[in-house]
């Protein structure tokens, strides 16, 4: 009896033991590079500092006063937002179409499943190199060809204020391979009783898919928006690799400046603040999201 | 008597308008590929012909000649492999014994630390970046190739899609090896990884795309030439090969061509795996 209970003692102490075991590696790692930078990253945004010395003088607020009342950097924050506005919903949409068209049971559609995923498994270096040349401002671009085909007048893509954050979004749409995936598998998981019950009542394919598949999916579209904002507001590597923030700063983002002021300029004070803007602003968006979004939403 | 030949006939006009709308798509998602490497193969004066064309004049391989000339790749190719390779390996392993202690273990702040990898998710890597790097300065780590994996090796993603896997094994497998008094060391060998392979061949694929084609922490870290990754090459022929797309692409076909085999291999394990863990929640 007392043998049995120590045996049990020391069985569940040892499952403890390697339960700490087994996870320390993944937690202590969140701990060490994710979390305390972000105090620490709070910490240096109170500072001015040198390349060498990132916590030369205490400076208070002075960054975040400075950021706030800067043009550029507010510049940053309103081209992330509206890169947001046009690749939230973009993602969204398309995901929803392409998954509805690879969800049928039609003879091709493992091979466009496919081939509609593969953006995403290629590099963005690389995938910012296709896009440049596909998007090219020259008549003999690609796109060109096709818009001047049609009657359309050509356009300068990435070249032109007005045009080259959406020829960013395009680029960022050309991965919507995991959403489409996501979706998919929501679609899939519909019971199929639910169409053929509404068949019989007449419902044309319009309605059902306005009554049935939208509604079902709700659930997925608030995940696929809330990954999606997240994703958008980190637009960082096409604007380093093609476009340096131009023309005009059309298309300089939060990341990018981060990125630009800290290794650059060495600027590690006013980087840290506009980074915790932006933490604190995803956390915000991200929180009203889980909040506001299933409540309003629901049924 | 002539209602099941309309009924055919809309069948056929229905598959017929399904396929030309995912052949439009079909464009967008896989033509820009195919104009990378037709336009590989192009001679300078064909690659700016107006209005152009989809295939080369004459076949070339000077881009090729031309690009392979400008860097030295091959050390950029003995790097990727071996950095991808390590740092998945890890990832994997990681991801692994964590997605096992969270999914089939009990301890103490057991929910505690998996909300914190769930909430980690959300916090943007760019926040990270600069602390990061002060944090490896100190330690003396910059321009050698430990930040470039260790930073890259704790993933909550990974972590908790690994979990849901393990998740689906029974208990009774768990509990007839601890009646056998099979250490847990054990257990996640001969138990966890063999019955979880699916996910964690899976995990490995979809990390091996992400590691592969890392390009920040390879340009902030490793500073020298010869540390180079193929992707910095990538990014280093651009800057010097400034709108000369004919190296450019065959330069963008060389190094997404591993990648692109390697996912044309596992298609079917990667989307289906995503696919099913992908909204469990």
């Amino acid at each position: 009896m007392m043998e049995q209970l120590r045996s049990g003692l020391t069985a569940r102490r040892q499952e403890m033991l390697f339960g700490f075991l087994f996870a320390a590696p993944v937690v202590l790692h969140l701990v060490v590079f994710k979390y305390y930078p972000v105090l620490y990253s709070i910490g240096l945004s109170l500072y001015r500092g040198t390349l060498l010395d990132p916590l030369k003088t205490f400076f208070g607020l002075g960054n975040y006063l400075f950021v706030l009342r800067n043009d550029y950097a507010i510049r940053g924050f309103l081209n992330t937002f509206l890169y947001g506005l046009m690749y939230v919903p973009g993602t969204v949409v398309l995901g929803i179409v392409l998954g509805l068209l690879v969800s049928k049971e039609r003879a091709g559609k493992t091979i466009f499943r496919v081939a509609y995923y593969t953006p995403v498994v290629v590099s963005i270096v690389a995938a910012v190199q296709v896009w440049s040349w596909v998007l090219s401002p020259n008549n003999y671009g690609l796109a060109n060809t096709a818009l001047t085909a049609i009657g359309l007048p050509a356009l300068q893509w990435f070249y032109h204020p007005n045009t080259a954050l959406a020829s960013v979004a395009i680029l960022g749409l050309w991965s919507v391979g995991l959403n489409m995936l996501i979706f998919l598998a929501a679609i899939k998981n519909i019971p199929s009783e639910l169409y053929e019950s509404a068949t019989v009542d007449g419902a044309g394919p319009w309605r059902m898919f306005w009554r049935i598949t939208i509604p079902l999916l709700m659930p997925t579209i608030y995940f696929v928006t809330i990954t999606a904002t997240i994703l958008s507001l980190r637009l960082f590597e096409p604007v380093l690799l093609l476009t340096g923030g131009g023309p005009l700063n059309s298309t300089t983002t939060v990341s990018f400046q981060i990125y630009e002021q800290a290794f650059q300029f060495a600027r590690w004070g006013r980087a840290s603040a506009q980074a915790a803007i932006f933490f604190f602003i995803v956390l915000g968006i991200t929180v009203i999201q889980y909040k506001v979004l299933p409540e309003s939403y629901e049924k | 008597m002539h209602q099941p030949g309309v009924y055919l006939l809309r069948r056929r006009l229905n598959y017929l308008l399904w396929f030309l709308i995912c052949l439009l798509f079909l464009i967008f998602f896989v033509g820009p590929f195919v104009w990378m490497i037709t336009t590989s193969f192009k001679e300078p004066a064909d690659i700016v012909r107006f209005p152009p064309r989809f295939l080369p004049e004459r076949w070339v391989t000077a881009n090729y000649v031309t690009m392979w000339n400008e860097l030295n790749w091959v050390p950029m190719f003995v790097n990727s492999f071996w950095i991808t390779g390590v740092s998945v390996y890890l990832l994997v392993m990681v991801s692994a014994l964590g997605g096992f202690a969270f999914a089939k273990l009990r301890w103490p702040l057991r929910t505690f630390c998996f909300l914190l990898i769930v909430a980690g998710l959300i916090v943007p890597t760019e926040v990270d970046l600069i602390p990061r790097f002060l944090m490896m300065t100190s330690w003396g780590l910059t321009g050698t190739y430990v930040p470039v994996i260790l930073l890259i090796i704790g993933q909550g993603f990974q972590t908790f899609m690994i979990r849901q896997f393990i998740g689906t094994i029974p208990d009774d497998y768990f509990d007839a090896a601890k009646v056998d008094g099979m250490g847990y060391v054990r257990m996640f060998v001969k138990i966890v990884l063999p019955l979880a392979k699916a996910g964690v061949i899976t995990m490995a694929i979809y990390s091996t795309f992400m590691v592969w084609n890392q390009y920040v922490y390879p340009l902030i870290y490793l500073t020298k030439p010869h540390q180079f990754t193929l992707q910095l090459g990538l990014g280093l022929l651009q800057q010097r090969l400034v709108g000369q797309f004919g190296p450019l692409m065959a330069a963008a076909t060389m190094i997404s061509l591993p990648t692109l085999i390697i996912y044309l291999l596992f298609q079917r394990r990667l989307t289906s795996g995503i696919a099913m863990t992908g909204v469990k929640g």
